[in-house]
């Protein structure tokens, strides 16, 4: 195969260009913010080895890097539906092979290194960069070459482990569940024998070198991220998939008039449920407020632990209730929004008498149904695991009126283009200021339970302002073009 | 009375002027062709015409509504068909024209899809998703979204684009029965065999600018063909 050093260049370029011409120059801000959250994680540390060993903070570190290189790794997932529905009328180098005498494994080749090299910049550096510079504040001793070393390692793994799970995917469903199967075995079978942090620190090789200072454990990383990567590569198809015929029952009549109550925005908002069941999202808005949820867990965990240090060792306690989850959730559920706004194009809407303030409130119908039905379920298994049946109420009317909020909020500021505005800084910082005093505000008062009626005032005045924000978006979004 | 009047019509996008002082009257009942270069402005004329683009200057008046004041009031008297849009991708043929006529209000809808899925031979298509459909498929749905309704004045961009031939002819002996009967067409297309064969009038837009505009006849010295006519007055600017 022809050495092409133009092609990677040009691949370099127009990841720059798209991400600028995305996001204007808000993309360079993100490498910023992942070393200010290095930074903090770095000092985090010395709360942590009060609560861990450095073996566990070791296995955590590894873990948080390997899950980043998971969730890069996605590429296979490029192919079929981001080329065909998410870049909209934008054609990019990867669908040169159809036109071009160069294969698609050749230039997808180019394109996975490029990635690798692009995340690499904007990820992996900037935590480096950031541990480091915490080590000059805190006087931890961490062995920087060292941690570069295996962090990258495992950064590489996560990213090829996906490719290659991706990949599988693309081919067999049924074989992908088998490896799965086979992964969530190991990791049972380990987590009995060493408990499941242990395990699954056993099975990230580079934490094995950063604690025993051997060579081993990465070089065994980056045999994997070599094999993982050339399986990847070799069996990916050479053509996207073909369309197929698959035949639909026509859904959408009886889908309208189940959207019927909501008036001229039903028609709209049952095509939005169409899109969000077809292609394939509904299971992904309902897992999403999953990963939320965990690193919520995370952060309690680690709230008490961090306070008691910065308070020289005096215990402090907080009493997380149910209304506590209801604001947290709440805000959580506005990712849904987000989601609505990735499933189609909205070009087609140019040529209907259609504004696109009416889109934007057809999918905040949908939002909020969703928002019911999915937050509802997860507030009461919170309420329920705690006991607290009596807050339910007053939950639940929180967490409706804060998650109302902060959806209108991001639709006010953002109309359609959310996944692209929210990494504008100034979009991204003004949206900050609208919503994180409610949350303080609410938060605070959910931990004392004289303040249960205050709070619940603040939460159905925000109700009313999203009201009158709602009342807004005509005025800002109703004569706006569609574009891609 | 005026199908299209625009007086002044300009758009620009910073330094760049797309469309400069376009002044055109298309008549009801008329079959009207834009042409030019790529790059001249037609799609942006298109675009503004129907309410999807807000022109920087000028006035447009469509159907007797003015484009700016009421761009929803001037799409509901329209059929469009882009150049490059396509339908969205998780609705099946049949539930986006069903969308179409739910948007637009038609009264009975299900003749009228019918007609135009049996019209352009989408029967073995109606219940696939339009994201599987080729790309000829895609631009029959937007043909038949745009004829659904029955609208008075058409906004046809590149229409024929994909299209087989027999669709092709198909879809041209339908528009001009649609003139015939006082519908109204404003037409794009670089297709010049197609302008001569449809259009009443022709406006040749050259870098923004409305260079010429008048019938065939009014247009074409002895003996010269609508390409002649066109390539003489492009390179004369």
């Amino acid at each position: 195969m022809e050495l092409r050093p133009n092609l990677f260049l040009l691949l370099i370029k127009e990841e720059y260009r798209a991400q600028s011409s995305m996001f204007n120059s808000s993309f360079l801000v993100y490498p910023v913010l992942m070393f200010a959250i290095a930074l903090l994680m770095g000092w985090m540390l010395l709360p942590m080895r009060t609560a861990l060993t450095t073996e566990q903070i070791v296995i955590i570190g590894h873990v948080g890097v390997l899950v980043a290189g998971m969730l890069v790794g996605g590429f296979a997932m490029f192919q079929d539906p981001i080329l065909e529905r998410r870049m909209g009328g934008v054609r990019m180098l990867l669908g040169t092979p159809g036109t071009l005498p160069i294969s698609y494994k050749e230039i997808f080749s180019y394109f996975y290194i490029k990635d690798l090299l692009y995340y690499m910049l904007i990820n992996i550096l900037p935590v480096l960069a950031g541990v480091y510079l915490s080590t000059a504040f805190t006087g931890l001793q961490i062995n920087m070459l060292m941690a570069t070393i295996t962090l990258t390692a495992a950064f590489l793994m996560g990213v090829s482990l996906t490719f290659a799970l991706s990949t599988v995917m693309v081919r067999s469903r049924a074989a992908l569940g088998v490896v799965m199967v086979i992964l969530l075995a190991v990791v049972a079978w380990l987590s009995l024998q060493v408990g499941i942090l242990q395990a699954i620190g056993e099975l990230i090789p580079p934490v094995g070198s950063y604690q025993n200072g051997t060579w081993t454990g990465a070089l065994i990383a980056f045999a994997v991220f070599i094999i993982l990567s050339a399986f990847s590569l070799l069996c990916i198809r050479e053509k996207p998939a073909q369309a197929v015929d698959k035949h639909y029952t026509s859904h959408f009549k009886e889908t309208e008039k189940r959207f019927a109550i909501f008036g001229s925005y039903g028609t709209l908002a049952a095509k939005e449920w169409i899109d969000l069941v077809r292609s394939g999202s509904l299971g992904y808005v309902v897992f999403s407020f999953l990963i939320p949820l965990l690193f919520l867990w995370g952060f309690l965990w680690i709230f008490p632990v961090a306070l008691t240090f910065i308070m020289g060792g005096s215990h402090i306690s907080f009493g997380f209730n149910t209304i506590f989850y209801s604001v947290v959730i709440g805000f959580f559920a506005s990712e849904l929004y987000g989601w609505l706004n990735r499933l189609d194009t909205i070009e087609c809407y140019k040529t209907l008498p259609v504004k696109m303030s009416d889109v934007i409130k057809a999918k905040l119908i949908l939002f909020m149904i969703l928002n019911v039905v999915v937050s509802t379920v997860y507030l009461a298994l919170i309420c329920i695991s705690r006991v607290e049946y009596g807050l339910f109420p007053v939950a639940f009317f929180t967490m409706f009126m804060v998650s109302a909020y902060v959806a209108v909020v991001i639709a006010y500021m953002t109309g359609l283009y959310t996944n692209s505005l929210l990494f504008d800084y100034k979009v991204l910082l003004k949206y900050w200021v609208a919503v994180a005093p409610l949350l303080i505000v609410l938060i605070v008062t959910s931990f004392a339970s004289w303040l249960l009626w205050p709070g619940v005032a603040i939460a159905a005045l925000a109700g009313i302002v999203a009201y009158i924000l709602l009342k807004k978006i005509d005025g800002k979004w109703g004569r706006e073009e569609f574009r891609a | 009375m005026a199908a299209i009047t625009t007086k002044g019509l300009t758009k620009r996008y910073g330094s760049l002027e797309a469309l400069g002082n376009l002044d055109i009257t298309v008549e009801e009942g008329e079959s009207f062709c834009l042409l030019g270069p790529n790059g001249s402005g037609k799609t942006t004329t298109i675009g503004i015409l129907t309410g999807s683009l807000q022109s920087t200057a000028g006035t447009a008046v469509v159907m007797g509504i003015d484009v700016t004041a009421d761009p929803i009031g001037v799409k509901r008297k329209i059929g469009i068909v882009p150049e490059m849009e396509y339908p969205p991708s998780f609705l099946t043929v049949r539930e986006y024209l069903d969308l179409v006529c739910s948007l637009r209000k038609v009264d009975d809808p299900k003749p009228k899809i019918d007609r135009w899925i049996q019209f352009f031979g989408l029967e073995s298509k109606e219940n696939v998703m339009c994201k599987d459909l080729s790309k000829g498929t895609k631009k029959k749905v937007m043909l038949s979204a745009a004829f659904v309704h029955q609208p008075k004045l058409l906004f046809l961009d590149e229409p024929f684009l994909d299209l087989d031939p027999i669709i092709q002819r198909n879809t041209r002996e339908y528009l001009k029965t649609y003139v015939k009967e006082g519908g109204t067409i404003f037409l794009s297309t670089h297709i010049l065999e197609i302008a001569e064969k449809l259009c009443d009038r022709v406006g040749i837009l050259y870098n923004g600018k409305l260079i010429a505009c008048g019938s065939l006849s009014e247009l074409k010295h002895s003996q010269e063909s609508l390409e002649d006519v066109f390539m003489r007055l492009v390179e004369a600017v």
